[in-house]
Order: C-alpha cells, then sequence, then structure tokens
C-alpha cells in the first residue's frame, strides 16, 4: 500500500503556492513557515508513514489595508488516516477512523518589536486539536463478552508554537502545551479471529463461520500529557537565478511526551527537496524523507531494538487547487 | 518645499517576513492588491518633498534570496525601481531621486514654497 502512496506522492504535478509544511513519521507538523502567503491557500500533504492525507488552509489577514502588514494568519486544517493502517482497511474492511481537526493563529513579533534595524525575528501560534478516534482494544484477561472492546476516544489538545528566524535562512521551533492521548499507538498490532462452529448431526459436518477484526493488545492507557518538540530547519535560499534548480532543505527534531509516566522520547529528521515556483518566488517540498527513532528512553533496555523502532517515511505538500484542475 | 502626486507599487519574490518602506521618513502602510498584475500598489497624492528630492528607503526580512521591487512614478517623470533582496537577517536599500523638472515642464500647481 505504502508503494502505491510513493508512486501517487512522486507523480503528483505539485506547481502550487504552498509553503513549508513538514510532518514528522507520525503526521505531526514540524515546522510550519507560512510567511510569504498573501492570499488564502489551500494546501494538501500526504504521509506515508502514517497513511495520512491532511488538507491545510491558510488566510492572511490585516487592519491596515489590503496587504498584511505586518500580517496575522488563520490556519485550519483536517487530517484522516485509518487507525490501524490502510492495510488492515482495505484486507479486513474495517475502517476505524483517525481525524484531527485544528485551528490555528499565528502572529508576528511575539518577542521581537516590529523594528526596521532589528535583527531578531519570531513569530508564534496558538492551536487548538480536536481529535476523533475509533479504536478497538482486545484484553485476553477479562471475560469472554468484554474481551473485544471497540470505542470511541476523543480528545483536545491546546499547544503554542513559538519559532525564531535566524539569519534569513535557519528557523528554530519549540512546541509545548497540554494534551490528551492514549497509548494505542504504541500497543501491538494483532488480528482477532472470532469463529462459531455448526455441527450438522445428520451428515456429520462441521462448518465455522466468523470474522477478523483488527485491534490492538496490551494493556491501554488515556493520559493528559505535556508535548514537547524542539526543531531545527535548515531553509534553502530563494535566488531567482536558481529558480530552475531543486534545492535541499531539512529539518532535525526531539519530540516526547512528558507527564506521570515514562516520558516518550523521540528523535528524527527531514530531508526535503524544493522546487521553486516560478510566479511566487516559494519553495515547497515535492518529496520528504524522513527518518524517526522513537522510545529512546529504553534504549538501555537489553530487549531494545533499535531498528524495531526506526521508521521511515516520505511526505509531499502540493497546492491542492491547482492539483484538482488537472 | 515641492506638494507631487506619487504612486508607488511593489512585486515580492520569495517569503517575506516583514517590509518597511519609508517615504521622507513616514513608512507607507496601506497597500492594494492588484490581482491582475500580483502586485501592492498605493497612491500619494500631494506629497510633500523637501528640496526637491525624493528620499525612499526599502527595508525586508524574510527568506534568503527573496526580494521586493519597488517601483516609484512621479508625474511627469520616468519610473525609478527600486530592489532590496534579502541578504541576513535585514535588508536594506536607499534611494534618492530629484524631483526637479526641466524648466517649464513642472506645472506650477505643484509648487508649494
Amino acid at each position: 500500500m505504502r508503494l502505491w502512496i510513493l508512486i501517487f506522492v512522486l507523480l503528483i504535478p505539485s506547481m502550487g503556492t504552498s509553503q513549508i509544511l513538514l510532518e514528522s513519521s507520525d503526521g505531526d507538523d514540524l515546522a510550519l513557515n507560512i510567511f510569504g502567503v498573501d492570499r488564502d491557500i489551500w494546501a494538501a500533504k500526504v504521509n506515508a508513514a502514517s497513511t495520512s492525507f491532511q488538507v491545510n488552509y491558510l488566510h492572511a489577514w490585516s487592519q491596515n489595508g489590503d496587504e498584511p502588514s505586518p500580517p496575522k494568519y488563520f490556519q485550519m486544517s483536517i487530517r484522516a488516516k485509518p487507525s490501524d493502517g490502510v492495510a488492515e482497511f482495505f484486507s479486513e474492511g474495517d475502517f476505524k477512523p483517525n481525524v484531527r481537526i485544528n485551528l490555528g493563529l499565528t502572529r508576528q513579533y511575539i518577542l521581537s518589536k516590529r523594528d526596521p534595524n532589528s535583527k531578531f525575528n519570531d513569530f508564534g501560534t496558538v492551536r487548538l486539536d480536536y481529535n476523533f478516534n475509533r479504536y478497538a482494544v482486545f484484553n485476553p484477561d477479562t471475560t469472554f463478552s468484554n474481551q473485544l472492546r471497540k470505542f470511541n476516544f476523543n480528545s483536545l489538545a491546546l499547544t503554542f508554537r513559538y519559532n525564531i528566524l535566524v539569519n534569513s535562512t535557519q528557523l528554530f521551533t519549540l512546541v509545548s502545551g497540554l494534551s490528551n492521548q492514549s497509548n494505542y499507538s504504541d500497543l501491538d498490532k494483532i488480528s482477532v479471529n472470532s469463529f462459531s462452529t455448526i455441527i450438522d448431526s445428520s451428515t456429520m459436518t462441521t462448518r465455522e463461520y466468523g470474522t477478523t477484526t483488527s485491534a490492538r493488545i496490551g494493556n491501554y492507557v488515556e493520559r493528559r500529557v505535556i508535548p514537547v518538540t524542539i526543531a531545527y530547519s535548515f531553509l534553502p535560499s530563494l535566488n531567482e537565478e536558481d529558480s530552475t534548480k531543486l534545492a535541499i532543505g531539512g529539518t532535525i527534531y526531539y519530540s516526547g511526551e512528558f507527564g506521570q509516566f515514562i516520558p516518550n522520547h523521540r528523535l528524527g529528521g527531514v530531508l526535503y527537496i524544493t522546487k521553486q515556483n516560478k510566479k511566487s518566488g516559494i519553495r515547497f517540498p515535492i518529496l520528504g524523507i524522513g527518518v524517526q527513532a522513537t522510545n529512546l528512553g529504553q534504549i538501555t533496555n537489553i530487549e531494545y531494538e533499535l531498528l524495531e523502532n526506526i521508521s521511515l517515511t516520505l511526505t509531499s505538500t502540493f497546492d491542492l487547487p491547482t492539483f484538482l484542475r488537472r | 518645499m515641492t506638494s507631487k502626486d506619487v504612486k508607488l507599487k511593489y512585486k515580492k519574490w520569495g517569503v517575506i517576513f516583514d517590509k518597511f518602506i519609508f517615504i521622507e521618513n513616514n513608512e507607507v502602510r496601506i497597500w492594494k492588491y492588484n490581482e491582475k498584475e500580483k502586485s501592492f500598489e498605493t497612491e500619494l497624492d500631494g506629497l510633500i518633498i523637501a528640496d526637491n528630492v525624493l528620499n525612499i528607503d526599502l527595508i525586508v526580512k524574510g527568506q534568503k534570496g527573496s526580494y521586493i521591487e519597488l517601483t516609484i512614478m512621479i508625474d511627469g517623470k520616468k519610473n525609478e525601481v527600486l530592489k532590496c533582496e534579502v541578504l541576513g537577517p535585514s535588508s536594506r536599500e536607499k534611494k534618492s531621486t530629484s524631483i526637479i523638472f526641466k524648466e517649464g515642464t513642472a506645472p506650477e500647481s505643484n509648487i508649494v514654497s
């Protein structure tokens, strides 16, 4: 399935004006460099590792006239993916959606002042996320009728994202806040087969029929966490004379959740190839290749397998109206 | 001191974090977007210009390689262009343009003092 997503990503004729909208292997936004937007834009993202599809809407406005100066931005996005991946959806027809809707407000000059002589440029975003998840958890240690539990988990997250643009090519991002989460994605995937048996006494034939459900096994818990992400992005130059060339940018990041449990530490990086829009001059990532290591807090544990905790991903951002017009 | 109608137009290239356009030391902050030309425009009617020299100061912040190209249109004068490209945290370009016309071509109504 992921091969199809890769082919889809590579075939996208993405000649839009979308910005650098980078995300981790889990499909979480890392850095959002939205400056340069002077009209409403719709952008879409696909992420192969989390098999997610996301639509972003950005709106810039100002009270000082038609042109935002300094701009404020409203951002909205909807991300959808199957909770247990696309493979289970297609093999078993059992769709358990994971839908995230977020609203964000971005403004410049959080700690810095609007001063032509200042070399310190920062901006921040307040973001509210609503998550709807459909889960199935199998617990063999309880009564038979309660072993396979299907339920909804709805959660909210409020985060603040602070960014500093350094020397016009480097972007530092710090994200933190409060979030309700579950450990569903950390549990092991299983298939639960439920069979009934009919015995025909006249022919002595046994007939079995049943259903297969994808689920997770383990100790499922819901918890309030403090998410922390620290990211460093290298932004490619936008020189007009290099506008026909592809350019490489990158992001390295740490992310983790803290609370009354063993923190989950993740380290990752995304290397992305950008193409420049000949009209706007904005570069956007046509393909991002990411690697992420998870559960790094357990790396000293003898049973920790690094390769099992490393995931690779491919992401792409494209201008949705341009894509739909084709 | 002279009064002039001045039109300004600028186009952006790349990712502009913020820009400051000062005319005679006053920042111009209200611009109208021209969808057809993908540019931003403003008109400064009866701008008071000291010493017959219009001083323009353009500061641009953004992603490296981005730029703003500002076109200055003064009635009866050839358009002038000022381009400022982001090379560091903040890039600056200045221009002083004379508004003295050949004898007999400047409208007398523009002369303030």
